[in-house]
């Protein structure tokens, strides 16, 4: 594979919008989640980091998983030094999601069962369509190129990745923004609850690689704008992808970050995909348990092989079997590999490079 | 490198193999009725895949039950049952309602008492189309779920040919499913876009779409693949564009800018100009700016006496599998030398420079056009070929 | 005009108004109040689209029980405010 340079990322999570606030969120460290109304506890995004006029003109009526999806993709775009105005036909975009925008499907069923069928919001109808974020997206940019809106359990943005560097091999585009978005909602929260293992103090255990982890759900999205053009290098580059049931990762990587998010059953798997007393992270105690967060702990690791720094993991992990910083380490970084794994047994490995 | 479809197997309202919907093409019968599978307020005519109970999963997952039906068809007619499992294969589905937690009966419990048994979210988790076909079979590789509206398995399709030209598999299995769903029928009757009477489309009098549910899966192999295996060659995929109008959540650009787009890189993809084509199986959903966009387009590109049709008054709008469908009757009609009388066609409209075919037409060219247009500006063409000679080998 | 259509007509406006402002997006936020009654839904007034033309006939549904057959005849209804709050005033039975 050729290297799959990252030019731009945007991010929007509950501890802020951008990536600055994402770094600071990094060298903060674990900060409580919030509870609902019921009482859940998640890392859930403050509405004002939803409000910008300027990003969100021409998309007024998106729901609140299209805003978060549009400000996150518009800010890679913005990262790599391109606003909007400029029209880009040789863009691809790719959403991945897991649950896509089910707090506007609920709020569809809730106006079916109050209102009946006859009077039911086509407007929510369309907004839980998976693609209408990917459709904003589009429309903000003025992008008229390939869009398209994938959505797995297992993956996901692993999967949309390869998708990407395949779609810049081909010169079916210049440049893709890819990147994943997920939302939380009382249903969502409800369901979680009923099924994971949630952290009634509000700290994940992703390093403890425990049967049955601990999760608090959270929301957001991440974007990359990525080029097979070195000259757009900004932090470093994908060099790697592997998935499948036989792949395995790397041994010569400075960091393993795990992509340990407290929905996918047991990570005690985590013990035999990386080895016992290697450095390793998991940051899901910033953003929360997201099935997607893959992209998120790729963000973290861009930043990390930019300013040659490795974030303290958020929450002591007592017991964890691998090397974990409890403060900020400033090190040589040339490697960082994230891993994920999948109840069916399958597994992720995403290589990131400083250069190449 | 050539893709090649050695397989395809389908299911909807035509017909749950490829005899019975040749013969209700040929007769140009159309199989619609009220809503059945749940109760409903809405009177319209759907396309419901009638006596289908082929489980292989709970039932309540209709879409992936459908999707596996179409798969055994398409593994079979390729000769490949048996012969994928603990391999490395591509599975590209696309699909709407198949990706959404929508179980109506969950949800209502839900609303009402705040709780509500897991039973609906469980299968949920075991639906993800691509995920689930690969579990079924025992093979690993590319995984995606294509969730792009009305043009989801005509992307799924191209995804699976750009991995495979990218040597990230020889074989991939393609198409899509969606089953008949309240929250379509409700959305779509709540933009104005369901017709009460059967749908009619690129017609002067249309006034609507019809709702209808089904299945494609195309088994595309590379020429390597192919030659080894002896397997027979039902026609190539020469192109595949896709392309967003970047204009409105749910109209098409008036200009059909993202769908010239899409259909001048499948073209270009191809190496075949315009007057190559033999016949263009249309997206032709019935509703007003659908038909018009598309029969703007397609009258710029090919000229006013292009064949054409839309087969959804065969199958109804089947959302995320229309793409794949008719995908396979573009293949069906290439093999067999004829395509259908648009169903629901009688005036054209005077705003629109073309009228499909009125009753089942001979064609004799090898080419042959898929155009799929989706929520969200979603616009993906395909460019079918017949080859020179079917038997082994490209 | 008799005082009390004239009455019931601020009334509709009013209403209309809070309905359109909490079920159509509007990215500015907009104060119900601050809409004129003779504002031009379409185009150049508040800017609404076909997906909004549709939204509203929800609104009449869920909130006045009324039914717009036709989206052709919607135009004319559709105009402004006012034309809106007549159609409202004209197709709601009184007792």
């Amino acid at each position: 594979m050729k290297p799959l340079f990252i030019a731009g990322i945007g991010i929007v999570c509950a501890r802020g919008r951008g990536l600055d606030q994402f770094e600071k969120a990094l060298q903060e460290g674990w900060v409580a989640p919030t509870p609902s109304k019921e009482g859940r506890l998640a890392y859930r995004i403050a509405d004002a980091d939803l409000m910008d006029r300027h990003a969100l003109k021409d998309v007024r009526r998106a729901d609140r998983f299209g805003r978060l999806t549009v400000l996150a993709a518009h800010d890679a775009l913005s990262d790599n030094g391109v606003g909007p105005e400029t029209v880009r036909p040789a863009t691809g975009i790719i959403v991945a999601t897991a649950f896509g925008s089910h707090a506007t499907t609920f709020k569809f069923l809730d106006g079916v069962i109050d209102y009946g069928e006859g009077n039911v919001s086509p407007t929510t109808f369309a907004h839980s369509i998976h693609n209408s974020a990917a459709s904003y997206i589009a429309g903000a940019i003025g992008c008229q190129g390939p869009t398209v809106t994938v959505t797995s359990f297992s993956f996901s943005f692993q999967q949309a990745l390869l998708l990407a560097y395949v779609w810049l091999q081909e010169g079916r585009v210049q440049q893709v923004l890819v990147g994943v978005s997920e939302e939380c909602s009382t249903p969502m929260e409800y369901i979680c609850a009923q099924k994971l293992s949630m952290a009634a103090d509000g700290k994940m255990n992703p390093l403890s690689c425990l049967d049955q982890p601990k999760v608090v759900l959270g929301e957001g999205s991440v974007f990359f704008l990525v080029t097979l053009d070195e000259g757009q290098k900004k932090y470093g580059a994908f060099s790697e992808i592997r998935i499948g049931k036989e792949v395995q990762g790397w041994a010569d990587v400075d960091l393993s970050i795990l992509s340990a998010h407290g929905m996918g059953g047991s990570e005690k798997i985590y013990e035999s995909v990386v080895k016992k007393e290697a450095p390793a992270a998991a940051y899901s105690g910033i953003y929360g348990g997201m099935l997607t967060s893959g992209a998120f702990e790729c963000a973290a690791a861009a930043l990390m092989l930019k300013h040659q720094v490795r974030y303290a993991s958020p929450v002591f992990q007592a017991g964890s079997p691998f090397k974990v910083d409890e403060k900020a380490v400033r090190a040589p970084l040339q490697a960082i590999q994230c891993v994920a794994h999948h109840c069916d047994g399958k597994r992720a490995f995403i290589k990131m490079v400083s250069s190449c | 490198m050539k893709i090649a479809v050695t397989g395809l197997g389908l299911m909807s309202a035509a017909g749950q193999n490829e005899t019975v919907t040749l013969d209700n093409f040929n007769a140009g019968q159309r199989h619609a009725g009220p809503v059945s599978l749940f109760p409903s307020e809405i009177q319209a005519p759907v396309f419901e895949v009638k006596n289908f109970a082929r489980n292989y999963f709970p039932a309540r997952l209709r879409t992936l039950n459908l999707c596996l039906a179409a798969l055994e068809e398409a593994l079979q007619n390729a000769g490949l049952e048996k012969a994928l499992r603990g391999k490395r294969i591509g599975v590209a589905m696309g699909t709407t309602i198949g990706s959404i937690l929508n179980d109506f009966e969950f949800y209502r419990k839900y609303h009402e008492k705040g709780s509500a048994p897991m039973d609906a979210v469980n299968a949920y988790l075991q639906g993800n189309l691509a995920s689930a076909i690969h579990a079924f079979l025992g093979t690993d590789g590319p995984s995606m779920t294509v969730v792009n509206a009305c043009a989801s398995s005509t992307d799924a399709i191209g995804i699976a040919m750009s991995w495979m030209k990218s040597g990230l598999c020889d074989i991939a299995l393609a198409g899509g499913a969606d089953e008949m769903s309240r929250i379509p029928l409700c959305g779509f009757n709540s933009l104005g876009i369901l017709s009460r009477t059967l749908s009619a489309p690129f017609d002067r009098d249309r006034n609507g779409l019809n709702l209808g549910e089904g299945a494609a899966v195309l088994v595309l192999e590379n020429e390597d693949s192919v030659q080894k295996r002896g397997a027979t060659t039902r026609a190539l995929i020469r192109g595949y564009g896709t392309c967003n109008d970047a204009y409105h959540l749910t109209s098409p650009d008036p200009q059909g800018a993202g769908l010239i787009n899409a259909i001048t890189r499948a073209l270009g993809e191809a190496e075949l100009p315009p007057p190559e084509i033999t016949f263009i199986n249309a997206h032709g959903t019935g509703t007003q700016d659908n038909d018009a966009v598309e029969g703007l387009v397609l009258s710029r590109l090919f000229g006013p006496k292009i064949k054409f049709l839309s087969t959804k008054g065969y199958t109804g709008h089947t959302l995320g599998a229309a793409g794949g469908l008719e995908a396979c009757f573009s293949i069906l009609a290439l093999e067999n030398g004829w395509i259908p009388a648009s169903a629901g066609f009688q005036n054209q409209d005077a705003g629109i420079p073309l009228a499909p075919v009125r009753e089942r037409t001979t064609i004799q060219g090898r080419f042959a056009l898929s155009t799929s247009l989706g929520f969200g500006g979603c616009n993906a063409a395909l460019l079918i070929e017949r080859p020179k000679k079917t038997g082994l080998g490209l | 005009m008799s005082l009390d259509k004239e009455t019931e007509l601020t009334a509709i406006r009013k209403k209309l108004k809070e309905l359109l402002v909490s079920n159509l997006a509007f990215l500015d936020d907009l104060n119900p109040a601050d809409i004129k009654d003779d504002e031009v839904l379409f185009g150049e007034g508040l800017g609404l689209d076909s997906l909004d033309a549709v939204e509203i006939v929800v609104v009449l549904q869920r909130h006045f029980g009324l039914q717009v057959k036709d989206m052709k005849e919607g135009r004319a209804i559709f105009y402004s405010i006012d034309t809106l709050s007549r159609y409202i005033y004209d197709n709601t039975p009184r007792i």
